[in-house]
């Protein structure tokens, strides 16, 4: 399973885990291109459906990046999202699937090289990790 | 042509100054000295008292978009950077300036110029004697900041294990001819030695200081949460810092208990003070500006010479969120020389809701990534500007747009300068070109073009009228300006005259009267007395409220709420006033004659404040104490005068009044524990305990005069708005960034807010009259481009998004009983489609459908 | 401790309910009715004294969520007053209702009683056509302080491991266990609706060798939760094991429907965002080779999940009306469990606490 490339489906808040991995491409800091992108609003409005959706289609990993405790541009939208993914976690856990594939990470509009630096830890571990189970069955 | 305002220097003040101006359609021309604009602000990687981040808002606009950006999309802002000025000439009319940018010499006539060239941190090599320039491990407090927060980042553990920080470098300093306090040094400290106690509580600090200044709104309880955590606050001067060659640690020496003590670090931390630019007091020499650190105001006005204006930490020295205030205020001052001009969009109509014929659009992208999307989309446009695309629109007849941009915020906020180039507003999508499933992203963003469903949104109309609650000071001076700009006003007062509580103070009788005239005598305000608000409904643009008075129920629709009730002189909570000798700082001026007679008198400071069940520092009173004293000793030379005090806290230039105080002969004894007043027969006796010395002081004063600050009063009000408050005062929406905005259409100033100074409350009051008068004056709010809808059908109104909403764009339709977006207000956060468990509740460009789509071509 | 009263037998009650009805205290009642043939029950609502005889109050049956049928009425529109005889598990969803503002309930009073489980709807069914006295047993056992859903194979599974059979919350509780059985009012409304409709005998009362005798009831069916969770929980260990679960899945949604907690007007999944162009099938044969149909049900159950696995009441609703069997209890109620541990939530603890979902501490969940 050496050449295994995990894939990792990324929604990043706009305001500053977007803006963190905008500076670690203007940066020119390495990282995994193993990570795609999907921008969000803020971490408080990605759905628990869509992290489910990409697990179920076969992504290895899912990375919900947003502001730190108290930064959220909306107030909030942080707090919220963390109390929607402990349920998802704790749901994932307890139906024996392991719950690490997904990741929920706070990133700062400057901390480009954190960004870059979870990615390259996340891709490391779902290597460890191995293939979502979902990727070959459709039989769900 | 209206002429520019130039803005000298871009930091928090400069920025909020010149956004408010162009906001309110005046030009602006913004030269800085740096490559970047920002100021140390963006330097910074949290702020007090939050612990928070906040560079994104910064807007007028908020939440909306950070300030590098919006300064360089903001359609009536010019940015010159790398600039030096060559000469500066005011006249009658307007100010000419001579500089040179990037080189290159330039000559601009303008209205007005205002100086936000703020400061520079304290050069730290001028105090070797505190290892400042020596030591590698001897710090400056703003690059200490960097050297923390990339460890916490990185969560590597700090090497210095012990720390000490020392306060007032190059502040409070005669010896370096820096005499004034620079008011935030405190707080930054704090700061840093929090976020490294919270990163490692294992870590030993110690902060050595003078006075602890921490007078800010909600300050006091940051102050005390760093010594609860503990963290070692040690009031000493430290004499010297060395290096012990053997082992590379740090000594410093320092008095302890009267003697001299020695102590060990890893590291040691020299809080900077604030200092004035070298070449910024070239200029005010070449202005002809007298400028004296020794006075207790470094400028007699904001507008130090006709047409030229100073704002922020050049004028006092200040944290941010009074820059942002006083950045306002001084727009304030030039946006009623000229009048507001509000931007005037028309939402381009369509005839059908589905989207024909799609432009691809290719903006900004490098040549690589055009080939890329050319292999698959080989109809995909290559264009420079939006102006490209407009022209391309018009040509093509398209009607929707999917635009791969490099930078996707500047992009959408261009867009909504340009109209939508053309377009429908739901009619375009943005794809950031950084992305690795770039491809399958725009066929995403095409088929989610085709499904959308658009419909023309009409603008929402405003009434443009205030409703002020409150008729004191902060009320008044509100009143005027929004008046001024043809905004109508009522202004609800509790009591039967207007004024509050500065018509109990002689010297500042006139100041309110004048404003009261003014007030009274403008068509546009409407001033309801006796009455009270009794219930809110609605938000920004349609708040219906009702308005009782004696006589009657009234109902009143305004467009925004404006809270500024006040406060009320802790009196009864100050057990100790008797009203005859011993009474509150309050009755002071009142009282003047008679007290100056007497022989001795005692101040007691921090009466009821800054004890354990009310953590409330009230800012104003060591200045006030510190005035009264200074007033008595210059009548009466003969008398003598105690201050008990916890801190003494004037900051700013104001330290030069307790120099001058303590050069008179007054006394200052600082108290830990607290002061007895004993009453004896006819005599007072007051027992104090002096802290360090342990000494103990018995007087026998003939007054004794208790600073106890003042209450806001905003039990009732804060109840009819549903607003939060800490201690009773108001909590806005963003501590450090937005102190005057509540909530969406709420507003407040003065004392409600925070303790404060009769002319910071008149600043703020004007500041929060821009904030409200640029919403208001175009008489219309636009639909945003991403918003939030719901679809009724499945809308089963559980208001879970009604509460999920951060900015109250959300609300019931009881009698349909669904939910509603207010799309003027609707930031597009999405908050709200991610609680709506049928989606029945969805955002624009986040459609479900549509992403779900998204991510399955994502996953590839 | 509020008022109570006692009463002689269960027909008792009902002399209070005509009375309640007769006085206007309320409007109309709501609980289980029989049908003509005495074959089955279904709710009902009357403002008839007459066809409160067919009223049976402790009634082995649950022919669907009660808390369901309240919200549906649309309460929220009507004036009248109505007395709602409900089960426990059904007055928790009725909270979390509440909390969802899908009930309003200012004009309604709850009585709900000491719960002795319901048995799966065909066996009530079916035993009442060949004749058995169901609720004659029922009620004896009641006196007799026994437990019948315990052992029985025949009640549902939910009741059989329902721990929870004691209303907390309800304007009115029917101590309904004994020989002799009590109507305690548990709130202000309960207490005015007794003071309104009884004129003597209401007194506060020591129940404590009551609580003592249900206490051993309630420990023996913790102690088979506490077996089948474990049973469960072996068997479900991993995701494998659970799709093999679900693979009978039709996704009829009636177990959606069914549940009080999923409360939306209209499931996400009936709605035209999972009607997939074919292209969408297409791309999922490229990845996968093959594709179950229907489509999505296990996007579905792990949706219902995150959805309503904090407030789920463990009513059992769920897997009595899933039609190929699968064991949806177990999974829901054992899961939600471990979800509402999360924020030390129980749904219909109180109407007060807010749903999980809707709030946030700014200081939790410091590992996610």
């Amino acid at each position: 399973m050496s050449d295994f490339e995990p894939k990792i489906i990324g929604f990043l808040c706009n305001w500053c885990t977007y803006t963190g991995a905008d500076l670690a491409g203007t940066a020119r800091i390495q990282y995994p291109s193993n990570i795609r992108v999907i921008r969000m609003m803020c971490s408080g409005g990605v759905d628990m459906v869509y992290v489910m959706k990409a697990l179920l289609e076969g992504a290895d990993g899912v990375l919900i990046g947003g502001c730190h405790p108290g930064d959220c541009h909306y107030q909030s939208g942080n707090f919220k999202a963390r109390r929607r993914v402990a349920i998802l976690k704790k749901i994932l856990q307890q139906l024996g699937y392991n719950e690490d594939r997904v990741w929920l990470r706070w990133i700062s509009a400057s901390e480009g090289k954190k960004f870059a630096n979870t990615v390259t830890e996340m891709v490391e571990y779902l290597k460890k990790l191995g293939p979502n189970p979902f990727k070959y069955t459709g039989n769900i | 042509m209206v002429k520019p305002v130039i803005v000298v220097g871009s930091g928090f003040a400069g920025l909020s100054c010149a956004f408010h101006l162009a906001e309110a359609g005046i030009p602006v021309i913004i030269l800085e000295k740096k490559e970047k604009l920002g100021g140390y602000f963006p330097q910074l990687k949290k702020q007090f008292p939050t612990n928070s981040c906040g560079v994104c808002f910064m807007h007028p606009d908020y939440p909306a978009y950070c300030p590098y950006i919006e300064a360089e999309r903001h359609e009536n802002i010019t940015v010159y950077t790398n600039v030096s000025i060559q000469n500066i000439e005011n006249y009658q009319e307007g100010v000419n300036i001579k500089f040179s940018a990037d080189g290159i010499l330039n000559e601009i006539d303008g209205q007005a110029l205002v100086i936000a060239t703020g400061y520079e941190p304290f050069d730290i090599s001028m105090k070797p004697d505190l290892g400042g320039g020596l030591y590698e491990n001897v710090y400056p407090a703003l690059n200490f900041e960097d050297h923390i927060y990339d460890l916490i980042a990185e969560n590597k553990s700090l090497p210095q294990r012990k720390i000490a920080y020392i306060q007032c470098v190059g502040s409070r300093d005669l010896k370096i001819k820096r005499p004034y306090c620079s008011s935030f040094c405190c707080m930054y400290a704090i700061k840093q030695a929090l976020l490294i106690k919270d990163f490692d509580p294992d870590v030993d600090i110690s902060i050595f200081y003078m006075d602890i200044r921490s007078f800010g709104k909600d300050y006091e309880r940051y102050y005390l949460s760093a010594r609860e955590k503990g963290i070692k606050f040690i009031r000493s001067a430290v004499a010297s810092v060395k290096k012990r060659p053997s082992t590379g640690k740090l000594e410093v020496l320092y008095t302890k208990d009267g003697s001299a003590t020695e102590e060990t670090f890893d590291a040691v931390v020299l809080s900077q003070g604030a200092v004035i630019e070298k070449s910024i007091l070239d200029l005010m020499k070449k202005l002809d500006v007298e400028i004296d650190f020794y006075k207790p105001k470094l400028f007699e006005d904001r507008e130090i010479k006709r047409n030229i204006f100073v704002t922020g930490t050049l004028y006092d020295p200040m944290d941010i969120p009074d820059s942002a205030i006083d950045g306002i205020a001084t727009a304030s001052k030039i946006i009623s020389r000229n009048m507001i001009t509000p931007k005037i969009l028309a939402p381009v109509k369509v005839k059908t809701q589905k989207v024909a014929k799609i432009g691809i659009f290719l903006l900004g992208c490098d040549n690589r990534l055009d080939d890329i999307v050319r292999t698959r989309f080989s109809e995909a446009l290559k264009v420079k500007d939006l102006d490209e695309i407009q022209y391309a629109v018009r040509e093509n007849k398209f009607d929707g747009a999917v635009i791969i941009t490099d930078d996707i915020r500047k992009t959408s906020g261009f867009l909504e300068n340009k109209n939508y180039c053309g377009l429908h507003i739901d009619s375009v999508v943005l794809v950031p070109s950084f992305n690795n499933a770039l491809l399958e992203e725009i066929s995403a963003s095409i088929q989610k073009l085709r499904q959308v469903k658009r419909n023309n949104h009409v603008p929402k109309a405003l009434n443009s009228k205030v409703c002020i609650i409150g008729g004191g000071l902060a009320g008044l001076v509100s009143a005027k300006f929004l008046g001024e700009m043809g905004i109508n006003v009522v202004i609800v007062e509790k009591e039967d005259r207007l004024g509050g509580r500065l018509l109990e103070i002689p010297s500042r009788l006139d100041l309110v009267k004048n404003y009261i005239k003014y007030v009274e005598d403008n068509k546009n305000i409407e001033i309801l007395l006796n009455s009270k608000v009794k219930d809110v409904e609605g938000r920004l643009g349609e708040y219906i409220l009702q308005i009782e008075s004696k006589e009657d129920v009234r109902k009143l629709k305004v467009d925004a709420l404006l809270v500024t009730t006040g406060g009320i002189p802790r009196k009864n909570v100050v057990v100790q006033e008797d009203g005859k000798r011993v009474f509150t700082i309050f009755d002071f001026e009142n009282r003047f004659d008679e007290i100056s007679k007497s022989k001795r008198v005692v101040f007691k400071q921090c009466a009821g404040s800054r004890t354990e069940d009310n953590p409330v520092c009230y800012k104003v009173c060591c200045k006030k104490a510190v005035m009264s004293a200074i007033a008595l000793k210059n009548k009466n030379p003969e008398i003598e005068i105690f201050i008990l005090h916890k801190d003494i806290r004037t900051y700013g230039f104001s330290e030069n009044l307790y120099r001058q105080a303590r050069a008179m002969g007054i006394q200052f004894i600082r108290y830990s524990q607290e002061p007895e007043i004993m009453r004896e027969s006819e005599k007072l006796k007051v027992k104090v305990l002096e802290d360090g010395t342990n000494s103990e002081f018995i007087f026998e004063p003939e007054y004794v005069l208790l600073s106890s600050g003042m209450n806001p009063n905003t039990e009732e009000v804060a109840e009819v708005l549903g607003i939060g408050t800490t201690d009773g005062f108001i909590n806005p929406y963003n501590q450090k960034t937005g102190l005057l905005d509540i909530k969406n259409g709420i507003y407040s100033a003065g004392l409600c807010l925070a303790p404060n100074y009769t002319e910071d409350v008149i600043k703020q009051a004007e500041a929060v009259a821009v904030r409200i008068a640029i919403k208001l004056a175009g008489r219309q709010l636009y639909v945003k481009f991403n918003t939030a809808f719901v679809n009724p059908k499945y809308c089963c109104g559980c208001e879970l998004c009604v509460k999920a909403c951060p900015v109250s764009a959300r609300y019931m339709d009881y009698e349909e009983k669904i939910a509603r977006v207010d799309e003027a207000l609707c930031e597009g956060c999405g908050n709200c489609a991610m609680v709506c468990a049928n989606k029945a509740s969805q955002h624009k460009v986040f459609e479900h459908k549509g992403m779900l789509k998204t991510i399955d071509l994502m996953v590839g | 401790m509020g008022v109570s009263i006692e009463l002689n037998n269960i027909s008792a009650l009902k002399e209070i309910l005509k009375e309640s009805l007769e006085n206007k205290v309320v409007d109309a009642v709501l609980g289980l009715f029989w049908d003509e043939n005495k074959e089955t029950v279904a709710y009902g609502m009357t403002k008839d004294v007459n066809i409160l005889e067919r009223l049976e109050v402790l009634c082995p049956s649950m022919p669907v969520q009660g808390a369901r049928v309240v919200s549906n009425i649309k309460f929220t529109e009507t004036p009248i007053r109505v007395l709602c005889i409900i089960k426990p598990c059904e007055m928790r969803a009725v909270v979390e209702l509440v909390k969802l503002k899908q009930i309003m309930p200012e004009k309604l009073i709850f009585l709900s009683m000491d719960c002795g489980g319901a048995l799966e709807p065909e066996k009530f069914k079916e035993f009442n056509k060949f004749g058995k006295d169901v609720v004659g047993e029922y009620l004896s056992c009641y006196e007799n302080f026994s437990d019948f859903s315990y052992t029985s194979e025949n009640y549902r599974f939910a009741c059989r491991v329902c721990d929870r059979c004691v209303p907390k919350i309800s304007d009115l509780r029917l101590r309904s266990y004994g020989k002799t059985k009590y109507l305690e009012a548990l709130s202000d409304k309960g207490h005015k609706f007794l003071n309104e409709t009884i004129k003597d005998g209401l007194k506060e009362m020591d129940f404590s060798s009551y609580e003592d005798s249900l206490k051993k009831i309630i420990d023996n069916r913790k102690a088979n939760k506490d077996k089948e969770r474990e049973l469960f929980k072996k068997e479900i260990n991993s995701i494998e094991s659970f799709t093999r679960e679900l693979s009978a899945c039709i996704r009829c949604h009636n177990c959606m429907v069914n549940c009080p907690a999923d409360y939306c007007k209209e499931c996400i999944f009936r709605s035209p965002v999972f009607d997939h162009p074919s292209e969408n099938y297409e791309l999922w044969l490229e990845r996968k080779g093959m594709i179950k149909l229907p489509s999505d049900t296990l996007l579905f159950h792990l949706t219902r999940l995150n959805h309503m696995s904090t407030s789920c009441v463990s009513c059992g609703m769920c897997e009595t009306s899933c039609p190929v069997g699968i064991r949806l209890t177990r999974i829901f109620s054992f899961i939600g469990e471990e979800t509402q541990k999360i924020f030390d939530y129980e749904p219909g603890r109180s109407y007060t606490e807010e749903l999980p979902v809707a709030t946030f501490r700014e200081k939790e969940l410091d590992k996610v």
